[in-house]
């Protein structure tokens, strides 16, 4: 049992609390009530997988229904890996105990490039098969969704399916499919059917054809009846949607500790740049009724002292006022503190904070993205320096004093004035900091200028676009050390080399997975540690398989060429990328969706959704 | 307001939970309990919760103590089912009363009394059975203690060792010893042993380093894995901790 071997081991390693489970809200049923178990397994430490929402949801969303037991398994780190290793222990689920292997079905989440070598290595961990054409009828269906589905090819080789989209309604399908067959349990015959609901992609039923330069030649199905396209799943109505009543509490500290109410899913703001604001179309809001009613709940149950009012850019809910009206007056007894994920330069944000940050004074975050006017038209992030002066005035009159500001270097067009512009703008606050008179204004100021390197992604205006080589980045990254001399900002700035990798897998197609494979042989794991990346390893990986890192990160793709991810359907028309594109060559602004439609395509395929 | 004084078991694989977790498990599980905690004033106010000793990580125990502040006139015999229905089961309610306003559990505690389980290769089972039955003997026991940040000191154990006796000597068995390097099998016995010693703020000795200064004067270093229970904790004149005021 493995549950006994653990009890031998985890004096062994630091932070054992992580390989336990038995939190409250964890759901273990008796073995006679389970008809299908399916293991949500997250390519991270317990701390980073337990702070994902849709794990919450997908979970407790699953084990609500009769039959089924969702389980969870994270990435061990080293130290555990090693002693697991040593004393014959596979990776087990934090429920039943059991190694992944003895699972139906395995569901990982995609959350980021960087964690695809963990994938392969809680695979092989857990006793599975790590291709997909290895797995036979006995090993588990190993699944993948979350969004780097979007771009699906470079897990084709090890993924069976793929769920592109909203994973609530069509994981219950999948999982009702799985039970229905599951007496007479046959993988292909599974997979066929899977591959007719809406939403799955199950990569070994269509080939891929190469031009002599490497580009994609064609894509087809191989198999008859399966789409040429798939589009993607989404929660009509969010009112309507499931949402958990109760979370898992976890024992130990998390990355975001806290209740989360999720106000709406997608985006209406059109940042060129931004995948989630593309592939998450159109908006669904949840009520603020709704919202305070589940915020209530939740907070009964799991008893946490904080709540999170999650979403891409959370103030734009249309009725934001009212909610957290609401909210922080239901808190004042209960000491419970609010926290927004995102704050916008504008003063509502301002005024927010008033209400809900009433003694603690912490550090605030805001992205203006770009440096530069030019460049802030470029990528269609409607800020101006007005907003960004404005906004810092009234945060420093009221006494904060703690300000960080992310950026992005890399961008397409991008020259060295537009980065001369972000050390700019680290001035800028520190002089609005100087001209402040106000009674709260506090005498130290901290501005943290942090700079990111730019990964184009799939399915936005940007996926043609090509990557700053590395050196181009390094450039750009002396510059600024050497532009920031004042003393008051500190200049923080991505590895170059990481985000480099990222490009690769980002819009990689489904030759990559031999480099994958390979740079996971030779030791690479948790790759977004700056402590495990090794880019060496990559290098050598990539070159040994024959693959060209430049040849998928700083290439310009023709608007022609066939992409890998093409036929990925996420309701965001091509000729609309196109457009944008060209928006962004002049500098044309586009306006923010909500104020008038601006025909991306999403409205086609899911009338009266906007 | 009203003070009650919680005693409180950690058992099973909870024992891995460090004393901020036990914190947080603490706040957590009676707020989920609707049990109106007082809060500390400031700009972070917190709820009065106040635990007797930190537990090291791994150990297991079957009488903690916590002090918390409730509303006056809160119906404390609810507060049973508040750990059955809101705490997991391997932090279980013992008892629990209410108690003036005194000085704070921490700075009351001076022992503590454990059980320990000691696996030692067979081949060291003799040596370690004198070695803790000459300890009484020794005129001086010393070990050097680690603290982060700081010079490694070396320190005199034999004051705070109150009793150090050997319950039982169990079977030998046959077992899969694991490293991160490599597992190995050795014949190991399982030495039951029952210790008193200095605990709390003052003055306060880990099991651990006791029983590694010991393992190391018979020779051996880190092959001895030790399992600690926690059974009673006291205040000056070894009074019951949880009776005083
Ligand atoms: S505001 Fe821009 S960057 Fe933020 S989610 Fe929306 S589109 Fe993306
Ligand atoms: S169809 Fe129009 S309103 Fe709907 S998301 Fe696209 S641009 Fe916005």
């Amino acid at each position: 049992m493995i549950i006994e071997k653990l009890d031998a081991i985890l004096d062994l390693v630091e932070k054992p609390a992580r390989y336990i489970g038995m939190e409250m809200h964890s759901v273990i049923k008796p073995d006679n009530e389970v008809n299908v178990r399916f293991a949500f397994a997250f390519p991270d430490t317990y701390e980073v997988g337990m702070s994902h929402l849709g794990l919450h949801i997908l979970y407790q969303l699953i084990n609500k229904e009769a039959g089924l037991q969702c389980e969870r398994v994270f990435a061990p780190w080293p130290d555990m890996e090693a002693v697991m290793r040593s004393a014959d222990i596979p990776l087990y689920t934090l429920e039943s105990y059991r190694p992944l292997s003895e699972m139906d079905v395995v569901g990982f989440t995609l959350q980021y490039e960087l964690s695809y070598t963990n994938i392969l290595n809680m695979l092989e961990l857990g006793g599975i098969p790590v291709l997909s054409a290895d797995r036979g009828n006995h090993d588990p269906v190993v699944i993948a969704g979350g969004p780097c589905a979007f771009n699906p090819e470079p897990l084709a080789d090890i993924i069976d399916l793929f769920v592109i989209g909203e994973g609530e309604e069509v994981t219950l399908e999948l999982l009702r499919l799985y039970e229905s067959i599951k007496p007479n349990f046959d993988r292909n015959a599974f997979l066929k059917q899977a591959a007719q609901i809406e939403g799955i992609y199950v990569p070994s039923f269509y080939q891929v054809r190469y031009n002599e330069d490497g580009t994609l030649a064609a894509f087809e199905p191989l198999e008859p009846g399966v789409p040429a396209k798939i589009r993607k799943r989404l929660m009509k109505d969010l009112n309507q949607s499931y949402f958990p009543d109760k979370f898992i509490v976890p024992f130990i500290d998390t990355v975001h500790d806290r209740a989360m109410v999720e106000l709406f899913r997608g985006c209406t703001r059109g940042c060129r740049f931004c995948q989630a604001g593309m592939i998450y179309r159109p908006i669904r809001e949840r009520s603020a009724d709704e919202v305070v009613r589940l915020s209530e709940t939740l907070l009964s149950t799991t008893g946490y002292e904080e709540l999170s009012l999650t979403s891409l850019s959370t103030l734009d809910h249309s009725e934001i006022r009212p909610t957290i009206e609401a909210l922080s007056k239901l808190n004042e007894d209960a000491k419970i503190g609010l926290s927004l994920p995102s704050l916008r330069l504008d003063s509502f944000s301002v005024e927010v904070l008033k209400e809900i940050q009433k003694v603690r004074k912490t550090g605030l975050t805001f992205a203006p993205e770009a440096g530069s006017q030019r460049m802030r038209d470029i990528i269609n992030k409607n800020v101006d320096e007005q907003d960004l002066t404005e906004t810092m005035r009234q945060i420093f009159e009221l006494g904060w004093d703690k300000v960080k500001l992310y950026f992005m270097i890399g961008l397409p067009f991008e020259t060295m004035e537009d980065v001369d512009g972000i050390a700019g703008l680290g001035d800028l606050v520190t002089y609005v900091h100087k001209r402040v008179s106000s009674v709260h204004k506090s005498k130290g100021l901290s501005v943290t200028v942090s700079a990111s390197c730019f990964v184009p992604k799939p399915l936005t205006p940007f996926q043609w676009e090509p990557q700053d080589s590395l050196e181009q980045f390094k450039e750009k990254q002396r510059y600024l050390k050497q532009r920031i001399t004042n003393k008051k900002i500190k200049f923080s700035y991505h590895d170059a080399e990481t985000s480099r990798v990222e490009a690769v897998f980002a819009r990689g197609d489904r030759r990559i997975s031999k480099g994958l494979i390979e740079a996971w042989k030779n030791g690479a794991r948790f790759d977004g540690w700056n402590d495990y990346f090794s880019y060496e390893r990559w290098t050598e990986a990539f070159e040994k398989t024959g693959i060209d890192m430049d040849f998928y990160a700083t290439r310009k793709r023709s608007y022609s060429e066939l992409l890998p991810w093409d036929h990925i359907d996420a309701g965001v028309d091509k000729h609309f990328l196109v457009a944008e594109n060209e928006n962004a060559k002049s500098g044309t602004t586009t306006q923010d969706c909500r104020d008038g439609c601006i025909g991306c395509g999403v409205n086609v395929c899911w009338g009266g959704l906007c | 307001m009203a003070l009650l004084r919680i005693e409180y078991t950690k058992t099973g694989l909870l024992r891995y939970l460090g004393h901020l977790d036990m914190v947080r498990l603490f706040e957590r599980g009676l707020r989920r309990g609707k049990v109106p905690l007082l809060f500390s004033q400031g700009f972070n106010p917190h709820p009065k919760i106040a635990f007797a000793a930190p537990l090291s990580v791994g150990y297991s125990s079957e009488a903690e103590l916590v002090e918390i502040e409730v509303e006056e006139g809160w119906d404390d015999q609810q507060l049973e089912t508040v750990f059955q229905t809101c705490f997991p089961a391997e932090v279980a309610y013992r008892r629990h009363r209410l108690v003036a306003q005194s000085k704070s559990l921490m700075s009351l505690m001076r022992l503590s009394d454990y059980q320990l389980t000691w696996s030692v290769p067979e081949a060291s089972c003799q040596s370690a059975v004198e070695a803790i039955e000459g300890l009484p003997g020794l005129v001086s026991l010393t070990a050097i203690k680690k603290s982060k940040g700081k010079k490694d000191k070396e320190i005199e154990l034999k004051p705070m060792v109150h009793q150090l006796k050997l319950l039982e000597k169990g079977q030998t068995t046959v077992r899969k010893t694991v490293t991160a390097a490599a597992a190995v099998e050795v014949a190991v016995c399982e030495l039951r042993l029952f210790a008193t010693l200095d605990a709390g703020s003052e003055s306060n000795l880990k099991p651990d380093l006791l029983m590694a200064a010991i393992a190391s004067s018979i020779g051996l270093e880190g092959e001895a894995p030790l399992r600690v229970h926690r059974t009673a904790l006291y205040g000056e004149g070894g009074k019951a901790l949880f009776e005083m005021e």
